[in-house]
This record gives structure tokens, C-alpha cells and sequence, in this order.
């Protein structure tokens, strides 16, 4: 294995992780009451913004597993 | 060739239909369809099994055109291509997927009820929410290990003692209701109660559906063109005979519960042959159902994943098989989907209806198949012929017509459904077409969208960390957060270059194709919501920096998309 794909290897497993943990972190924030509070301080901004970060996550763990799929299929 | 190899006659039809239609249904859909409808539900049981009759010689005229591995998909995909096709078999892989759940699910009910009271006489209390999603996922485990091992099916032996024990049953029914005289139940339905009936009909239309699994044998069967129909006929008439005696029987005895079955066999058992413990005897026989169904499920799904993979749809690794000749891979996938709907014992409800919805759509895409492979392909041999066409597909193109809007407009269920459904249609579509424009173009989209959403995840780290604000004061700590997008964003850049600036995209744009503007056209979304997202900023911080992530960032990936539309 070539240290590019070995970086690229690691770098698409740490997106990944990252963006899924970042997902389910904010998906957290939205269900939890207490961040229901504050969704209504800062009115109806908040949850189009948290929803949207949501989608870039996903499209950031796809990324990923891209990487990680170019990284094998060079193998 | 398979095809060229003759299985068997009549009689081995007939265990194969009697055997695929026999199952866990029965215990999901009869409940629900009696309370909706009332005693009416005999009337619905004999329509929807007329109803699945004129659909299962559809069925057999497209197995024998098509005499290939992926069933309704590879018929779809016949009759009106590419798109029709991937559809189909997304919706009855689903249909499969979901069903195999509930099987799962229903077994797990019966088994709680069944062990329960034995727990709690010795002082075990168990956690139902944790106990039942285990028992579900270790039954869709060990039947999706022994699939991939091609064990055999204890078929016929469940076959033939559910339909010993139904026979009992009704015999022991009618002699008690001898003993016992009772009015006669209304079993023909009202003008007002006919939206009910319809929607009583779509429910019990699944205990026959199951008799489609066998048409793909159809073309193996000795002379199929006499065989095929006599098999069909057959096996309906004794399903409609076994469901009426023993639904007549409940219904007379028992008012409407959704497990009426086993409430009058504890009425009737002990009184005329003294079996004290006829509701168990049900139960057991409920979960040696549930197994089956689970197994047959994993079946259907392995063979629509394999055809779909043979036609170049999914990787072509699903279609490989083990040493046992089954596709390991595939069972695995439709397993674990298995598992994801059944762990939640209150999506039960939501998934029977969800169900019922698609195996409709499933039989008016086989009837729709048939007419349109007749006018396309007519001189094409055909080992069977649907009798009376036009009218059979045409009449059963109507019927699901109007269950299907019955169940709609009906079940309260199918509210949330529709949504559920809507969106589970735009991932069937978004992935076709993701598929169609390829791996290579679309590593270069999602490169460029991580790309600028590194850059963005950059900028509003630093946003917050020069900010004077915090509206989340402890829940979220702020150094946490600037340290973790800053993470991200560097993270994000690196994936987003290495995606992008790969030899893929060399190859891609020295041969150009027309779907490139669309990938384009994804990149310059981005952009866009990036530009969206930038009020963000006035929340948190200075007018200034705001400005910066609405000159820089959103407009960047803009432009990176128009570049590569340009290109």
C-alpha cells in the first residue's frame, strides 16, 4: 500500500467519523428539550441551520467513505 | 438450463402455491381486517382471493416470458426498462424487507405472550423494550445464517400441519356452533360500510399474495400451459376454503379482536374436544409461520438484489454466491434491513399498512407488464397465456386502483405513511440516478461540497471563537465547538482536494458527458445554501465577518461548480 492511499485511507475513515458524530451530535441538540429553549430564543433560524449542517454532514461522510473507497480500489 | 429442467406436475404446484401463501399473515392482517370490517370479512376474503387469482395468472404469462432471477424487477424492467424496473424492484424489495420484519415481530409478540406469564410466576421481570428488538434481531440472525448455508425448508411439514390443525379447527367450529346455536353473522357488506370493506379487502389480499414466490418455478412445472392455471385455481379454492370455515367459525363465536382466532379456539376447544390449550397450540403455530415467512422473505430479497446487481444496478460483488450456491452477500443486506424495522415494536402498526400499500403497487406493475409486453412483444412465445385478457390484468389494474386509494383515504396510519413513502421514492430515484451518472463524476460533486463546507466549517470556527456571544452558554462548551469545526473544516479540505483531484476526474473530463451539467449543477447548490447559511453569522458575530463568508466561501463553490460545467 502506497502512503497515499494509506493517508487517503485515513483521512476518508476520520471524515467519516467525524461527519456521523457530528450528524448524530446535532440531531441530539434538536431533540433535546433544553435546546428546544433555546431553538425559541433565537426564533425559527435555528433549526433550518441545525437541519442544514445535518445535510452537509452527510454529504461529508460520503466523502469519506469515497476516500475509502478509492483508497481500496487502487489496491 | 433450469428452465429446461421439469420439476414436477400438478400436485408439486400446489404444495409450492399452499406453501408460499400460508404464513405469517394470517396473523397480522385477519385481527385488523375484522375490526375494520366486521363480519363482512368473508365477503373480502373471497374477493381478494378471486383478486389475486386474475394477478397470479399475470404472474405466470410474465414467468414464462422472462424465465429469469429477480422476478416483479425483472419483469418491470422487460416491459418498460430501465427506470420502471429499478423502481419496481426497490418497491417489492421493501415490500419484502417489511414483511420479513413483521414476521419478525409478530413472532416476537407471540413468544412474550407465550413466556411472559411463565417469567413472572417464577419472579423474572424482562424489560419487553430491550427483550423484544433481541428476539427479533436473533430470529432474522439465525434463519439469515441458515439461508446462507441453503438449508431446507421444513416446507411441507408446516404446510401440512396448519392445514391439519385449521381443519380441526373449523370442524370443531361448526360443531360447536351446533351445540351452541348463534345468529348468523352478516357477511355481506352495506353501501356505507363499503370503504371499509374495500380496505378489509386490501388487508386480506395478503394472505394470498404469498402465492407469487412460486411463479418463478412456473416455467420448470410439467406442461405448464395446463398445469400453471390448475395450480393457481386450485390452491385459491382451497385457501378460500380454509380462511372462510375458520374465519366464519371466529367470527360467529367471538366480536371483533384483533386476535380472534385464538379467543375462540379458547371458547371452542375445551368444550367439544376437550383441548384446554387451543390458544396455545395457535400461538406455536403462529410462530412456525412467522420462521417461514421470515425465511421466504430473505429468499425473494436475495433474488431481486441479485437481479438487480446482474443488471449492473448494485455492485456486481451482491451477486456473488457462497459454496451452498445462495448470495451470501445479498442475504446479509436484506438481513440487516430486516433488523433496522424491526427492532421498534411500535412501527408495527405503521409497517403492516406500509406494506399493504406496496404489494399493490407491486400487482398494478405486473398487470400493467403484462398488456404493455402484449402489445410490444406479440409474437413472442409464450409457455402460458393470461386467460380472458384484456380483461384480467385491466380488472385487476382497477381492484388495486381502488384499494389502494382506500387505504389512503381510510387508515389513519397511512398519514404518516405517505410522507415515509414519499421520501423512501425519492432515495429509490436520487439513487438511480446516481447510479446512472456513475462512482467517478460523483466523487468529484461530493469533493467539491466537502470542499466548501471545510472552508465554511473554518470560518465559523473562527466566528465563534472571536465572538463576544454564546447563545448556548454550558450546554455546548464554546472552546469544544471551535476546536471541533476547526477539525472538521481541515478535515473536510483534505477530503474534499483528495476527492476532487483524483486521475478519475482526468479520465471524466476527457470524456465528457451530458450528465456532467447536472453534477455541476449539485456543486452550484451547494454554493447556494452555503450562501443561505451564512445568517448564521449575524447571530453570532460582527456584520464584517459575515460579509466574508458571503463573499468568500458560498460564491467560491459556486464557482467551482460553474468550472466544472465549464470544463
Amino acid at each position: 500500500m502506497r502512503p497515499k492511499q494509506v493517508f487517503m485511507l485515513i483521512i476518508g475513515a476520520v471524515q467519516s467519523a467525524v461527519s456521523i458524530l457530528g450528524a448524530i451530535l446535532i440531531g441530539l441538540l434538536l431533540l433535546d428539550p433544553f435546546a428546544l429553549q433555546i431553538r425559541f430564543i433565537l426564533d425559527s433560524l435555528f433549526l433550518p441551520i441545525l437541519c442544514s449542517l445535518i445535510i452537509f454532514c452527510f454529504f461529508s461522510a460520503i466523502s469519506g467513505l469515497f476516500l475509502i473507497h478509492g483508497a481500496i480500489d487502487v489496491l | 438450463m433450469l428452465a429446461d429442467r421439469k420439476l414436477g406436475g400438478l400436485l408439486y404446484g400446489l404444495k409450492l402455491a399452499l406453501g408460499a401463501a400460508i404464513g405469517y399473515e394470517i396473523f397480522v392482517y385477519l385481527g385488523p381486517a375484522y375490526e375494520l370490517a366486521g363480519s363482512v370479512i368473508i365477503s373480502a376474503i373471497i374477493v381478494s382471493g378471486l383478486l389475486n387469482l386474475l394477478t397470479m395468472f399475470s404472474y405466470c404469462e410474465l414467468a414464462g416470458i422472462v424465465p429469469k432471477e429477480g422476478g416483479e424487477y425483472t419483469y418491470a424492467r422487460t416491459a418498460f426498462g430501465d427506470i420502471v424496473g429499478f423502481t419496481t424492484g426497490c418497491i417489492r424489495w421493501l415490500s419484502s424487507v417489511i414483511g420479513g420484519a413483521l414476521a419478525a415481530g409478530t413472532f416476537t409478540l407471540i413468544f412474550l405472550e407465550l413466556a411472559l406469564p411463565s417469567f413472572y410466576q417464577f419472579g423474572v421481570q424482562l424489560p419487553t423494550e430491550i427483550v423484544y428488538p433481541l428476539i427479533a434481531v436473533a430470529i432474522i440472525w439465525s434463519l439469515g445464517r441458515s439461508s446462507i448455508r441453503g438449508s431446507k425448508r421444513l416446507g411441507l411439514l408446516i404446510l401440512g400441519s396448519v392445514l391439519i390443525f385449521f381443519a380441526i379447527y373449523a370442524l370443531s367450529g361448526f360443531w360447536y356452533l351446533q351445540r351452541e346455536p348463534t345468529a348468523p353473522p352478516q357477511v355481506l357488506p352495506t353501501f356505507s360500510g363499503m370503504p371499509r370493506f374495500l380496505l378489509a379487502i386490501a388487508f386480506v389480499l395478503q394472505l394470498f399474495i404469498g402465492m407469487r414466490a412460486t411463479v418463478a418455478r412456473v416455467p420448470q412445472m410439467k406442461d405448464p400451459e395446463k398445469n400453471a392455471p390448475r395450480t393457481f385455481i386450485l390452491a385459491t379454492l382451497v385457501l378460500l376454503i380454509v380462511y372462510c370455515a375458520v374465519v366464519y367459525v371466529g367470527v360467529t363465536v367471538v366480536p371483533p379482536n384483533g386476535f380472534f382466532l385464538k379467543a375462540a379456539a379458547d371458547k371452542i376447544f375445551p368444550l367439544v374436544n376437550g383441548i384446554p390449550m387451543a390458544g396455545v397450540i395457535i400461538a406455536v403455530i403462529g410462530m412456525i409461520v412467522c420462521l417461514s415467512g421470515i425465511s421466504s422473505a430473505l429468499m425473494v430479497q436475495s433474488s431481486i438484489l441479485s437481479g438487480m446487481s446482474r443488471d449492473g444496478f448494485l455492485p456486481k460483488i451482491v451477486s456473488s454466491t457462497s459454496q451452498s450456491g445462495t448470495h451470501r452477500l445479498a442475504i446479509i443486506i436484506s438481513s440487516l434491513s430486516m433488523v433496522m424495522f424491526s427492532v421498534v415494536p411500535t412501527m408495527a402498526a405503521y409497517l403492516a399498512v406500509a406494506a399493504v400499500l406496496l404489494n399493490i403497487m407491486v400487482f398494478m406493475i405486473v398487470n400493467l407488464s403484462v398488456i404493455s409486453l402484449r402489445i410490444k412483444k406479440p409474437h413472442r412465445y409464450r409457455p402460458f397465456k393470461a386467460p380472458f385478457y384484456p380483461f384480467s390484468p385491466i380488472s385487476g389494474i382497477v381492484v388495486s386502483l381502488g384499494l389502494f386509494a382506500s387505504v389512503l383515504w381510510i387508515k389513519e396510519t397511512s398519514f404518516i405513511d405517505i410522507p415515509i413513502f414519499g421520501g423512501l421514492m425519492g432515495m429509490v430515484f436520487l439513487s438511480y440516478y446516481l447510479r446512472k451518472i456513475g462512482l467517478n463524476r460523483l466523487k468529484v460533486a461530493t469533493g467539491g461540497i466537502t470542499l466548501g463546507f471545510g472552508g465554511f466549517t473554518i470560518l465559523l470556527s473562527y466566528l465563534i471563537h472571536a465572538s463576544s456571544e454564546w447563545p448556548f452558554g454550558t450546554l455546548v462548551p464554546r472552546p469544544f465547538t471551535v476546536f471541533a469545526l476547526a477539525f472538521a473544516g481541515v478535515l473536510s479540505i483534505i477530503a474534499g482536494i483528495l476527492n476532487v483531484n483524483t486521475r478519475m476526474r482526468k479520465n471524466w473530463l476527457s470524456h465528457p458527458s451530458p450528465s456532467r451539467k447536472h453534477l455541476s449543477h449539485l456543486t452550484i447548490v451547494t454554493g447556494i445554501l452555503i450562501c443561505l447559511l451564512s445568517p448564521l453569522s449575524l447571530l453570532i458575530s460582527s456584520e464584517l465577518l459575515s460579509i466574508v463568508i458571503l463573499g468568500i466561501v458560498g460564491p467560491s463553490n459556486l464557482i467551482f461548480g460553474v468550472l466544472l460545467l465549464e470544463k
